[in-house]
């Protein structure tokens, strides 16, 4: 009995260590654990602050590794089978509909959570460095538009594979963006496609960067960015603290404004993965992940809607396309194409083009950044309009109704 | 204290429970619980589609042999580990002798994989394989087509015997 | 606690309360993945597997039952399914191939499957499955999916006899599923147990459809080919047009649309109640509609939308269609490698079960192979008969070759004019002529001319012989007088 408990702490004693040395040993120590500092600031470890968004979004990624990998033993990437075993998962295995509304839900909760995040670092102004020589945040914040585009296209790519009717026509309307791009536009609608037209040579490609390109790029990135995060010396927020202390002369002593990361970090992190798990546990048991009819060239559903991330920049394709007497411009170029494109090119270089003082680091909606906080907000609130107006105002054709009021399209029998 | 303190071990059996829950579920996810492949019952053709002597049936994996009325079924799946054994046929028939039997044969099993020799009846003599070749049984369907039974195993004597 | 035990250097754990939550948080999730557990171990299957059991055991006893597999079931034809599809119906239906479930004190969802004309003896369970026939969503294992029932996105849900109910149907029988039965039945007529299909193919060489449309391949192109109309996508019916009423003869806007005209009648909004409101007045639906009201009754009209839904492609292996040669000319007459032609239907009335079952069994792979069937021609009618004869023949010949569809002997004019009186209004060469090559006269000549500028249908040429033409002209003159 003495030797077991004394196994259970040495294999217990990074989580709970008894004295400051253990603590900063524990991580020091630990490769896993390295990945987090020693030390983090208490305006870091707030709620209100950060709101943990991006925790909340590296925990859904685990979850949806974990869950992606397990259905990988289960799906069959084949126009013949790829619908067919999505049935069997939600019919005939064991945890199958579980497995696959988590992965459903998770996906989603992502999307939704890395746009906050962005949103939430926007708004507080943490992409500056406040004067920190050290830090590079601006580098950091282009890390993360590139994090977020690539969450999307994981969550495209994972969308053609039920091979049914949704999967079909999202990717086709997709494809067909490539294609609007002028000059290359058909070479790269090959290159996506595998071919002319979306079929099995689509699905294995789409198949190969859902499961192992897309997610190694992103592990690659979200590793760096955690990383850059720690040599920022932490969340953007801890640089008041020195400026403070500039302020009023004082020497900053670690004890003063840090704790250590164990347990108080990792602790919270492991909070903040279980009340993720349980959001996207709670929302796979009342809700089931939807599945169309088998993939049909033959006919398009009416309406056929993009899922609800991309409905922002349908509306923007189905309003943009320009007619003047001497040329017609897709669309799908200007929506598809320009307008994103310019929306991230702003995005890449907008911590390098603003020029507010470094007291507006880390802090909400500061005073100084009242241009940048109401011009991002208006964009914010212009895509937000165009997928609620996208998602409950557009029926049939793409026709205007109001939601209650949609047309009943017929079905065979 | 000790409420405490029992209260700490629930949370952490339940975070426990939850976790080890979860991924034995994912595991058990993993084990089938249908298949898609053919049954191990059937029919392989009418009894005059087969010629006089062994016949292979590359779909099955199946020897079928025909003396007559008489048809026997040896499958081609060696007994070392599964692979397609081959059918060595003899332009003269050879005196074997298998423990105090002894009798001619016009064939021989050779495995490819391993070197595993069968006698023309299916009992090893070279090579690694460990049992001989099994023997399926065979009947009569109601159509008149000859159906053989792969689930299950019958002795090195078994004769279907056809009534004309 | 060993307090004393702890080092000099302690420090305070400020977010002690991180604990709670997680023991907190932790709870709720031990919850979920018992309710994720629960679930798994007890899926709505299961449910109707313990209420099987307990019915089949008051009626065949313990022993026999005890034989049946438990468990997920299905039944798996590659050929006919697809490497990854199974009908799984049998999950719960477990009493479909057990014989003694028969009778009314059984629920009909766990009966014996009925055997009527060894139907079941020619299309075995175990390799035909359900679905192929009863329609539904195989692999499914809960009731509103597998049924496919409103609200599942699957094309084609089982027919049930609520689903005959909402359109009309007065029948106890299941009946709707003969519109699969006709997907390998296509080239085959008087069929046992297809009885509305087996009307409705009597209504088309009766109404002669074919002048009009072209219908396996073959006939005439007044009105849309109809040959794979089974296959239109439902999205291609425009439910919201408006709905016409007829009025002295002329469709009047009725005010209301045809989704809305089904919503009065109680119909669902679905391309077969789309075809039910067609087959009633095709003006209704399509004012300009040249195709004329041939007044049929209830049952004409549900047995002819069953049989054009059933008109579809199918990608089924040739030895499990009847009469495979036929679809084999249908697919050769749509690459152009033999003359569009009629492909005569055959009979199945007279064939017993037991040629039935040899054909089935003869066709086996080997049946691939096609004949072209030679049209049979009508004997002209002989000469002998005199004009009291030539003019009976004549009257049948008008119904037989489609003149009705679009002709009347003083009923009034219907897509083309009325005929009474043709014969003094016209010289008997000029009708002739008509009745034999339409389209040059159309073209060449005046009189005929003038006509289709006033009725803008073309008339169609019926590959009526001179005989019959003869013999429709002394109808036309006797009928005239």
């Amino acid at each position: 009995m003495e030797k077991l408990s004394e196994w259970w702490k040495k294999l217990t004693w990074t989580f709970a260590p008894s004295s400051k040395v253990e603590a900063t040993k524990a991580v020091t120590k630990n490769f896993i654990l390295h990945w987090f500092p020693a030390r983090v600031t208490y305006r870091s470890m707030s709620w209100s602050y950060s709101w943990w968004l991006g925790t909340v979004s590296f925990s859904l990624f685990l979850i949806l590794t974990i869950t992606g990998i397990i259905l990988m033993f289960l799906y069959i990437p084949s126009v013949e089978r790829a619908y067919w075993t999505i049935k069997d998962l939600q019919h005939a295995v064991s945890f199958g509909w579980f497995l696959r509304n988590m992965h459903r839900w998770a996906a989603h909760l992502m999307v939704f959570f890395v746009t906050l995040h962005m949103v939430r670092v926007f708004f507080t102004g943490a992409f500056k460095n406040g004067g920190n020589p050290d830090a590079n945040r601006p580098v950091n914040w282009a890390v993360g538009m590139f994090l977020l585009v690539f969450t999307l296209l994981l969550s495209y790519t994972g969308y053609l594979l039920p091979w049914d009717q949704l999967a079909l026509w999202a990717i086709t309307i997709g494809a067909n963006i490539a294609k609007s791009v002028p000059v290359m536009g058909s070479y790269l609608h090959f290159l996506l496609a595998g071919g002319t037209r979306i079929d099995q040579n689509t699905l294995i490609r789409f198949y190969a960067l859902h499961v192992i390109v897309l997610p190694a790029l992103l592990l690659v990135l979200v590793s760096y960015h955690m990383w850059r995060v720690r040599k920022d010396g932490g969340l953007a927020v801890s640089e008041q603290y020195k400026m403070q202390a500039k302020k009023e002369g004082k020497r900053l002593v670690p004890d003063d404004y840090t704790t250590f990361a164990i347990p108080a970090l990792i602790r919270r992190a492991f909070l903040v993965f279980l009340i993720s798990l349980g959001a996207v546990m709670l929302l796979s048991i009342i809700s089931n992940a939807p599945l169309e009819e088998p993939a049909d060239p033959s006919w398009t559903p009416n309406p056929a809607k993009a899922p609800w991330y991309f409905l922002w920049l349908q509306e923007l394709l189905a309003i943009t396309t320009i007619r003047t007497p001497w040329f017609t411009i897709n669309g799908g170029f200007v929506g598809g194409v320009v307008i994103p494109g310019i929306l991230f090119l702003w995005g890449l270089i907008v911590p390098f083009i603003d020029k507010s003082p470094n007291e507006a680091t880390g802090v909400w909606f500061h005073p100084s950044r009242r241009l940048q906080n109401w011009t991002f907000g208006i964009i914010m609130l212009i895509l937000a309009f165009l997928t609620i107006f996208a998602m409950y105002f557009r029926g049939p054709s793409w026709n205007i109704y109001w939601p209650w009021a949609w047309p009943p399209i017929p079905h065979l029998f | 204290m000790t409420r405490r303190k029992f209260l700490a071990y629930l949370g952490r059996f339940a975070v426990l429970f939850a976790m080890v829950g979860q991924a034995l579920a994912m595991l058990r996810s993993i084990v089938p619980n249908v298949v898609y492949e053919p049954p191990k019952k059937f029919k392989i053709g009418y009894p005059d589609d087969f010629s006089e002597g062994i016949t292979f049936l590359s779909k099955h994996r199946l020897f079928v042999i025909r003396e007559g009325n008489t048809f026997w079924t040896i499958s081609a799946v060696c007994t070392h580990l599964g692979c397609t054994v081959n059918l060595v046929t003899f332009p003269k028939p050879k005196k074997v002798k298998v423990g105090k039997k002894e009798f001619t044969e016009q064939w021989e099993f050779h495995c490819p994989c391993h070197g595993s020799k069968f006698y023309g009846e299916g009992t090893p003599f070279a090579g690694p394989a460990p049992r001989p070749l099994p023997y399926y049984p065979l009947d009569i369907a109601p159509d008149g087509q000859l159906i053989v039974d792969t689930s299950r195993e019958v002795k090195s004597d078994f004769r279907f015997v056809l009534n004309v | 606690m060993a307090d004393n035990k702890k080092p000099a250097n302690v420090f305070e754990d400020k977010y002690w309360k991180d604990s709670i939550l997680i023991y907190i948080v932790g709870i709720i999730l031990a919850v979920f993945t018992g309710i994720v557990i629960y679930r798994t171990a007890n899926p709505e299957w299961k449910k109707y597997q313990r209420e099987f059991v307990k019915i089949a055991e008051k009626k065949i006893g313990k022993e026999k039952v005890a034989k049946i597999d438990l468990g997920i079931r299905q039944i798996w034809n590659k050929e006919l399914m697809g490497p990854n599809t199974a009908d799984r119906c049998v999950t719960c239906h477990l009493g479909v191939d057990v014989p003694g479930l028969e009778g009314d004190d059984v629920p009909v969802v766990f009966r014996t499957h009925p055997n009527p004309n060894g139907l079941l003896d020619k299309h075995p369970l175990n390799k035909f499955g359900c679905t192929v026939c009863h329609g539904g969503l195989p692999n499914a294992l809960t009731v509103k999916e597998a049924h496919a029932e409103h609200g599942v996105r699957w094309l084609y849900p089982t027919y049930t006899r609520e689903m005959q109910k909402k359109y009309k149907f007065e029948e106890d029988r299941l009946v709707m599923l003969q519109i699969n039965c006709n997907q390998c039945h296509r080239f085959d007529k008087d069929v046992p147990g297809m009885d509305y299909i087996n009307l409705a193919k009597d209504l088309v060489v009766e109404k002669n459809c074919q002048s009009c449309h072209i219908i396996d391949g073959y006939g005439g192109n007044i009105g849309p080919n109809l040959t794979y109309e089974g296959d239109k996508s439902h999205e291609m019916f425009d439910i919201h047009a408006p709905y016409y009423v007829i009025k002295d003869g002329k469709p009047v806007e009725s005010g209301h649309t045809i989704a809305e005209e089904m919503k009065r009648r109680g119909l669902p909004y679905s391309v077969f109640s789309w075809h039910i409101l067609h087959f009633e007045e095709p003006r209704s639906i399509t004012p300009t509609s040249t195709m004329p009201n041939h007044g049929f009754n209830k049952d004409e009209i549900l047995a002819l939308t069953m049989l054009v839904m059933s008109w579809k492609k199918v990608n089924i292996p040739s030895r499990y269609l009847s009469n495979p040669g036929k679809y084999q000319m249908l697919r050769l007459m749509e690459e152009g490698r033999i003359k569009p032609q009629k492909i005569e239907y055959v009979s199945l009335a007279s064939t017993s079960p037991e040629t039935a079952a040899e054909t089935t069994a003869g066709q086996a792979e080997t049946a691939e192979e096609f004949q072209v069937e030679e049209t049979a021609m009508k004997e002209a009618a002989e000469s002998s008969g005199g004009n009291a004869d030539l003019a009976a023949k004549g009257k049948e010949l008008f119904g037989t070759r489609g003149c009705t569809a679009c002709h009347t002997v003083g009923g009034g004019r219907l897509v083309g004019p009325d005929l009474k009186g043709v014969a003094e209004r016209r010289d008997k060469q000029w009708i002739i002529h008509m009745i034999l090559n339409p389209d040059s006269m159309i073209q060449n000549d005046p009189v005929a001319k003038q006509l289709f500028q006033e009725y803008n249908v073309p008339m169609p040429n019926q590959g009526v012989t001179p005989e019959e033409a003869e013999a429709i002209y002394e109808y036309l003159k006797s009928a005239s007088k």
